[in-house]
């Protein structure tokens, strides 16, 4: 062969053209990222993170322990946060991205079409401005400063260090960060919590059932008789006692589009907290859960950060400077979401630009955003503002839907300041102060220092008035009326809150014996209207079942005790359904037998080892579908329409949705149970019951997801790990006031893939384990080294 | 294949292997040298561009003794920059890399077809 001229020729064309095909067809930029040493993949792989870095604030010095949790130590606050900017950017730079670029409605920039809706949404929701706005809130003050520190050490990380995996990926580099990013992240958080299209949803519903029927599903108090603060909480209680609709036209249709954007509804969380009255050391403990989504890396972030007398350890948000909830030498808290409603919804007459407002017709404020997405065509969005807040439209059936709405965070809000406050507060006094500026989101605060028990529903709650009477957002309102519009409010600029629910007015206590929040309703009687959805109430009943009766038996709380109810997997839908279904056992098969019977001798305790648990679990979701299923479908109501768990659990059984005969429906669903289980194989509820905690991209390297391991509890328990794991306990903290503390995440502190910090605490949170959360520099551990720059 | 001769290397007049590269290839000392920096030269290319691993690879068979060495030679050149790519990392473990699926079929492959395609530049020259 390689004698023949022309057949050396051609082959060698052939190799020339093989290369210069590869580099000018579409599979070059495959080839280009995960080349071996040149890929783009790659780049970031091969450097580390400077560990000598100049500062404009002075020095600092940063400590990784154990577990990869940052104990940053300067001289000045400037200082420190300079290099906690630093450490969040080399640790979770590109989750830092993702959440600004999300809200911002930049997403398909960095990851392209498929982010396209979510993008056009949150641009119309205009967050950038809502952000921009608390950030000329804080304009000038000490803690502006020391954003600006953070941001600067952000964007040194930035400027110096490797880029993470995902942005080597993707192709895209880092932009600078900002205040406003940092506002952004607060937006998030607070949207997160509180942004909900629950009321359009009500209104839906109310279309749809008689009054008797709405009522009854989605309007009566849960009668689980354990409210946040029971009529015999000890101590002084603040907010209880009274002071004093439709759809208006918006079609499903827009419902339902909005609702695609809404925040994942399973957000919750537990809290709950002892006085030194009834603990074995004499000093408060405070338990602490928040419930948010599960993913790699996690929500949260864990940091120390010692500054001359303040030396505060916790968790916060990457992109957030200062411990969001944790503990210093003075004190512990944490945050539960209220559940408070505290956006509301507008119709206008509207005539091309304008709309009309108490008589006067006002063109919309508009702006044309351009949302560009990588590789595809990029799109404009028509952003609208009204006097109320935004204008959001979307083409349902062929015809434009529109509603007005208005949410708190869409004003200058002060949250930021009031965190940076917790780290200084030095009691409960502090606090106090501190949690007056936690304008948004709407929390159950719960606070514990040496002496006493502190809660307090925080956050900015509107007050809406309808000819002189006050009333609920559970309705659209008539923008162009000016109806029920909140007082003292200004969306995209400075709010003077006047309108809005005094701070002693909402619900709290000073100085109760125990007390214990996880979402449910924080009391029977609020002084004014704080929201229409509370959780069921399955936690809250059952923390307060843990702590009535070890106060009742006279046996001092400790750490082990506290530590054994953040775990407890006791399931009260379990306890409350299982004699029903053993007494439906003669509609049901032999084959059932096995099952039933594990169900019999069971403790309601949903366990990795359990058959019961496995049974049930697969019961409860069955038996929803079989009562509501059928019913809302006829509607065209989708699952996320359907009432409750604790409507579910307590519906008579003669109730029309169970077509009058419960029984048939619990056979009818345990039947299926079995079905299930039997053709998936499994045999416990560990092996159904397993972490499956993914990374944005694990659809497409599923090595970046975490690993997979068996765990307990449900979407009902206090040890909270929800259907799928796609939400649960994200971080878990013991604080006694006079013992060690204990915290843990579910995954591991650093963001990349290539540490051994990734997932390093995933396994013992599956298994309820802590690790400490110690206040004391390790003298071991790599370490980052901040020198002030001279002049 | 069989074994290039120089009475090949002038087919139809035209010699397509310089003189210097035949005498080179037909000396065992000078051959390992030039393979030798054609590997270092494969792996200092391939971190320019993927294109480089090519260029190696070509590098390589250049300086190999017959196609089938060539081939081989080009398999090692592969090795040899997956090793670096590993080792230059001080962050990444083998399982680690391995376990990026599918984008390491990519890597992996590109550094075995990359050097044996521009290795059978040896078929030519």
């Amino acid at each position: 062969m390689s004698g023949n001229p022309t057949r050396r020729a051609v082959l060698g064309a052939l190799i020339g053209a093989g290369v210069g095909g590869a580099a000018l067809s579409p599979v070059a930029d495959l080839l280009d990222t995960a080349a071996p040493l040149s890929g783009g993949a790659w780049q970031g792989r091969y450097g580390t993170v400077p560990d000598a870095v100049s500062s404009p604030h002075g020095d600092a010095a940063v400590t990784y322990d154990d577990h990869h949790v940052p104990h940053v130590e300067a001289d000045t606050e400037a200082a420190a946060y300079y290099a906690v900017g630093y450490v969040h950017a080399a640790d979770r730079l590109f989750q830092m991205d993702l959440i600004r670029r999300l809200m911002d409605g930049r997403l398909a920039e960095a990851v392209g079409e498929p982010a396209v809706s979510s993008d056009e949404f949150h641009a119309e929701m205009a967050f950038r401005d809502g952000a921009a706005a608390s950030a000329e809130a804080l304009a000038g003050s000490e803690v502006a400063e020391l954003v600006e520190a953070y941001t600067a050490g952000v964007n040194e990380y930035i400027d110096a260090g490797p880029d993470p995996f995902e942005f080597d990926l993707l192709g895209y580099d880092a932009e600078p960060w900002s205040v406003t990013d940092t506002l952004l992240v607060g937006q998030q958080i607070s949207w997160g919590l509180t942004g909900s299209f629950h009321t359009l949803q009500r209104a839906v519903l109310r279309d749809a059932f008689d009054a008797e029927t709405y009522r009854r599903l989605y309007e009566e108090p849960f009668d689980h008789g354990a409210p946040i603060v029971r009529e015999d909480t000890g101590g002084e209680i603040m907010g209880v006692g009274s002071a004093e609709d439709t759809l208006r036209g918006v079609d499903a249709g827009l419902v339902d589009a909005l609702a695609e954007h809404e925040p994942p509804p399973r957000l919750g969380s537990n809290h709950w907290a002892v006085s030194g009255e009834h603990t074995a050391s004499g000093s408060p403990i405070l338990a602490y859960d928040p419930h948010l989504t599960l993913m790699a890396p996690p929500v949260w972030y864990e940091q120390r950060v010692v500054v001359g007398d303040v030396d505060v350890r916790g968790a916060t948000f990457p992109g957030i400077p200062f411990v969001i909830v944790g503990e210093n030498e003075h004190g512990a808290w944490g945050f539960t979401n209220t559940g408070a409603d505290v956006i509301d919804f507008y119709t206008y007459e509207t005539d091309g630009d304008e709309y009309l407002y108490e008589g006067e017709w006002r063109p919309f404020e508009t702006e044309t955003r351009t949302i560009r997405v990588a590789d595809g065509e990029n799109r404009e969005v028509e952003v609208k503002k009204t006097v109320h807040g935004v204008y959001v439209e979307r083409e349902v059936n062929d015809e434009t839907q529109a509603v007005g709405v208005s949410w708190t965070g869409m004003s200058g809000t002060r949250e930021t300041e009031a965190i940076y406050e917790f780290s200084r507060a030095t009691g409960v006094e502090d606090y106090r102060e501190a949690i007056q500026k936690f304008d948004v989101p709407t929390q159950n605060a719960l606070y514990v220092d040496s002496d006493e028990v502190y809660y307090k529903v925080t956050g900015q709650i509107p007050i809406r008035r309808v000819d002189g009477r006050v009333v609920p957002g559970d309705r659209v309102f008539d923008g162009s009326a000016g109806e029920a519009e909140w007082d003292g409010f200004e969306p995209f600029g400075q709010s003077s809150w006047e309108g809005f629910v005094p701070f002693e007015d909402k619900p709290g206590v000073r100085g109760a014996g125990y007390l214990g929040t996880a979402n449910q309703r924080p009391v029977d009687d609020p002084t004014y209207p704080i929201g229409q959805a509370y959780a069921s109430g399955f936690r809250g009943l059952r923390i307060y079942e843990r702590l009535d009766e070890r106060i009742a038996a006279e046996d001092p709380v400790d750490s082990s005790f506290m530590q054994s109810l953040q775990r407890d997997t006791l399931d009260v839908r379990a306890r409350m359904l299982v004699p029903a279904i053993l007494e439906a056992r003669d509609r049901m098969s032999a084959d059932l037998d096995p099952w039933l019977d594990a169900l019999a001798e069971w403790d309601y305790r949903m366990e990795r080892d359990s058959e019961a648990a496995l049974v049930f679990d697969r019961f409860y979701d069955r038996f929803r579908e079989e009562t509501w299923g059928d019913d809302f479908d006829a509607l065209d109501l989708e699952e996320s329409y359907w009432p409750q768990g604790w409507v579910l659990v307590t519906l008579p059984p003669d109730d029309a949705f169970f077509d009058g005969d419960r029984a048939d429906a619990l056979a009818t669903a345990m039947e299926g149970a079995v079905e299930d289980i039997e053709r998936e194989g499994w045999s416990v509820y560990g092996d159904k019951k397993r972490t499956t905690i993914d990374h944005q991209f694990g659809g497409q390297l599923g090595a970046l997801n975490y690993p997979r391991y068996p765990t307990d509890g449900s979407g009902a328990t206090v040890f909270n790990v929800h259907e799928g794991t796609a939400a649960g306990s994200s971080w878990r903290q013991i604080s006694p006031m006079d013992g060690d503390s204990l915290s843990i995440i579910p995954g591991g502190q650093d963001g990349s893939y290539f540490s051994p910090h990734y997932d390093d605490q995933l396994e013992r949170w599956a298994n309820g384990e802590y690790k400490p959360m110690a206040f004391e520099v390790p003298e071991t551990g790599p370490t980052i080294s901040f020198r002030g720059e001279t002049e | 294949m069989s074994e290039a001769t120089p009475a090949e290397e002038t087919t139809a007049g035209f010699r397509w292997t310089p003189e210097w590269l035949t005498e080179a290839r037909s000396r065992p000392y000078r051959r390992r040298s030039l393979l030798v920096a054609a590997l270092v030269a494969g792996v200092l290319l391939a971190w320019l561009h993927w294109v480089g691993l090519v260029l190696g690879g070509a590098l390589v068979g250049l300086a190999s003794r017959t196609l089938p060495r060539a081939v081989v030679g080009a398999l090692v050149l592969g090795l040899l920059v997956l090793g670096t790519h590993v080792v230059a990392s001080p962050t990444m473990g083998v399982g680690e890399f391995l376990a990026l699926r599918p984008l390491t079929y990519v890597t992996l492959g590109l550094a075995v077809v990359g050097p044996v395609w521009g290795a059978l530049v040896r078929a030519v020259v």
